[in-house]
């Protein structure tokens, strides 16, 4: 059995469930006319069902991927990398949960620093703990990224970015 | 004859210096984005930068749009050929041909080819917009509520059946896709849905940050799993290097006059898109060519085919795209998308109501590639230069892009956490190869799909029998079950052929 995918299948049909439920609550007809909740019953019911049907498509053997028009390459690996040296590492998911968890740890943070200072700390955070790279060009790249951006959008483009509590009055700090 | 004054109209508005400009900062910016590693997807190149179209003029927007566009798919061909790396699934195909092209030390005649192939079928392509487009916006008058209720859904389902390699999986991408559109208030009674009582949430999703959540920091999610170190490939340093020879040019041009007409007529079927072009023209040039069976080890044709057919593609779905508002892929949704937030509604009045702007747009299109080829070509050895940026660098550059982009819907700081969901999501079904784009059509099209059932039912006094009794309606619906059937049967005798293969090595 494929567990991720018998995992993710209950899932859907867990959430098309949870779906249909709220969508049951809503009006289907009114006055004769469909109302809001005809649609998502539709879509959560057909969406309850294919999570099924892929739950159940997991616990079978699985064959070779094909598409009914074109063949499916051997370059279409599922974790495409981006370098073509030959020494490459495995996947390492905890790699991407830890970008996530710090990229979400610093949401919080932008209203209270600001966008600028709070991508400082994201992109510290990235190539200091996730990269572990301490060096000058990383130390430069923590520093330029959020600058330039803010500058670029803000000042050149003249989109608004989160503004800090400190109000220094310089690159929105 | 008048379509052709209404072309050069859109000529005369796609020249003037400001939208010049535009398409050309379009066009850089496109490829320079495209061509970054991991991120190349021509959809997320368009959301990244869809803040700054939109602070533009309708018109001056969507033409750098279309700058845009070529750009990132120029750039995905470049990264196919030499990374061996498909930025897009329409991409796949340059890597069969293209990459083994580029390890015979003929990676740099088979960038030139990509990019003066392309600029021959999308001339192609304008022409034959030129003249179908209006066509298909008069035919598109006699379609009602149910006709483009059945006709989104062929466009849907003909992306998930015929090239995605899960149905299922396909499906529920879709499914996806129209339940979150559903999430704010309904436009028709203003009742809330699925908002969970967040005021946030009254307005909907937006597109922005559903596409940046799926296309960019999904795909970053993926590519950091791996230390990714330097990208190892050779290029040429010589602009004189990337231009093919006599020879090349005389064994594609069958390939490049069959990819014109492939892409054209698929990419205006709705959902048709560069995916299902590119392969259907390979499989066709090479059934076709006396060198068939040297394909997959290095022919030119390979490459010249599938550019080709990626190119008039873009032309062809325009059709559906501007007379119908139905699109053939992530990008081009991405585009309708852009439309609806300038105001605009595609359909069959936009030739009537909005000559200028659908004009200029098609206009565009053809001086995109006339731009790539004198600018970009010329740029390739520069371009190749950016390839050998280490990953490192250029991840939290999209992270932090990302957030921007999110932030500049709306000012709000919720749309970055719906922006971390999203991202988490995109993650999760990358891994479970999930294909993401059937999620964002469908999210698109959504409200557009809603409102063409709920009217088809109100003219039939909730009967769903509208859909087989109109004949246009009805001929889709039988088109429908047509492709299905194809699919199923088709892949059943991929599959045998497949486990076939694996048994005798």
């Amino acid at each position: 059995m494929r567990q991720a995918e018998f995992i993710f299948g209950i899932a859907v049909s867990l959430t098309g469930l949870g779906a249909l439920v709220l969508a049951l609550g809503m009006r289907m007809f009114a006055g004769g006319i469909p109302g809001p909740g005809l649609f998502p019953m539709i879509v959560s019911s057909v969406l309850t069902l294919l999570g099924a049907v892929l739950a159940w498509q997991s616990t079978k053997a699985s064959g070779p991927e094909v598409r009914a028009v074109g063949r499916v390459g051997a370059v279409e690996a599922r974790h495409r990398h981006l370098s073509t040296d030959e020494g490459q590492n495995t996947p390492n998911p905890w790699r991407a949960v830890r970008v996530w968890i710090g990229f979400a740890a610093v949401v919080p943070l932008l209203y209270s620093l600001g966008f600028t200072l709070t991508m400082m700390v994201l992109v510290a955070y990235l190539l200091f703990v996730v990269e572990g790279r301490r060096t000058v060009a990383a130390v430069a790249a923590i520093i330029a990224i959020p600058a330039v951006i803010y500058l670029l959008f803000v000042e050149l483009l003249g989109i608004a970015l989160p503004v800090g509590l400190l109000k220094l009055g310089i690159l929105g700090i | 004859m008048a379509v052709l004054g209404q072309l050069y109209d859109g000529f005369a508005i796609a020249l003037t210096f400001d939208n010049f400009v535009w398409m050309i900062i379009g066009s850089i910016l496109g490829t320079l984005i495209g061509i970054l590693p991991g991120l190349g997807n021509p959809a997320a190149a368009l959301a990244i930068l869809l803040p700054l179209t939109l602070r533009l003029d309708p018109t001056t927007g969507l033409i750098m749009m279309a700058g845009i566009y070529h750009g990132a798919k120029f750039a995905g061909a470049t990264t196919a050929i030499l990374l061996n790396i498909p930025t897009e699934t329409s991409s796949v195909v340059l890597c069969y041909d293209g990459h083994e092209l580029s390890k015979k030390g003929r990676g740099g005649p088979a960038m030139g080819m990509s990019a003066i192939s392309g600029f021959i079928a999308s001339t192609v392509g304008v022409l034959a917009l030129t003249f179908a487009a209006p066509l298909a916006a008069k035919l598109a008058l006699n379609f009602g509520p149910p006709e483009f209720a059945m006709l989104m859904l062929f466009g849907l389902l003909l992306v998930v059946t015929l090239t995605g390699k899960n149905p299922v999986k396909g499906l529920i991408s879709m499914m996806l896709g129209l339940l979150v559109a559903t999430v704010g208030d309904d436009i028709f009674t203003g009742t809330e849905r699925y908002t969970f009582g967040m005021i946030s949430l009254t307005d909907g999703i937006e597109f922005l940050v559903l596409t940046l959540g799926l296309f960019a920091v999904g795909e970053v999610l993926v590519n950091v799993e791996r230390r990714a170190g330097k990208s190892e490939f050779v290029a040429p340093k010589k602009l004189r290097d990337y231009l093919p020879n006599w020879q090349d040019f005389r064994e594609t041009r069958v390939a490049i006059a069959i990819g014109s007409v492939v892409g054209f007529v698929i990419g205006a079927i709705p959902g048709g898109g560069s995916t299902l072009a590119s392969f259907v023209s390979y499989a066709v040039v090479k059934n076709t060519s006396p060198q068939r069976d040297k394909f997959g080890t290095g022919v030119m044709a390979g490459v010249a085919g599938p550019e080709a057919a990626n190119n008039s593609e873009a032309g062809g779905a325009m059709i559906p795209l501007l007379s119908m508002g139905l699109p053939g892929n992530a990008s081009t949704s991405v585009m309708l998308a852009a439309l609806l937030l300038f105001g605009i509604q595609p359909g069959p009045m936009l030739f009537t109501s909005h000559p200028e702007i659908a004009w200029p747009v098609i206009a565009s299109l053809y001086l995109g590639t006339v731009v790539l080829l004198v600018l970009n070509l010329p740029m390739i050895p520069l371009w190749v230069q950016l390839l050998r940026i280490p990953y490192w660098l250029l991840y939290p550059i999209i992270l932090v892009l990302a957030v921007v982009g999110a932030y500049s819907v709306r000012g709000s700081i919720f749309d970055i956490w719906v922006l971390m969901g999203f991202s988490a999501f995109g993650y999760a079904v990358r891994k479970l190869s999930v294909p993401a784009a059937p999620m964002l059509m469908a999210f698109v099209l959504g409200p557009q799909a809603e409102a063409a059932l709920r009217q088809s039912m109100i003219l039939s006094d909730n009967s769903p029998l509208i859909f087989l009794e109109r004949p246009i309606s009805a001929a889709i619906v039988a088109l429908i079950v047509a492709m299905v059937w194809f699919g199923v049967t088709s892949r059943r005798k991929q599959r045998r052929l497949a486990v076939t293969a694996e048994i005798s090595h």
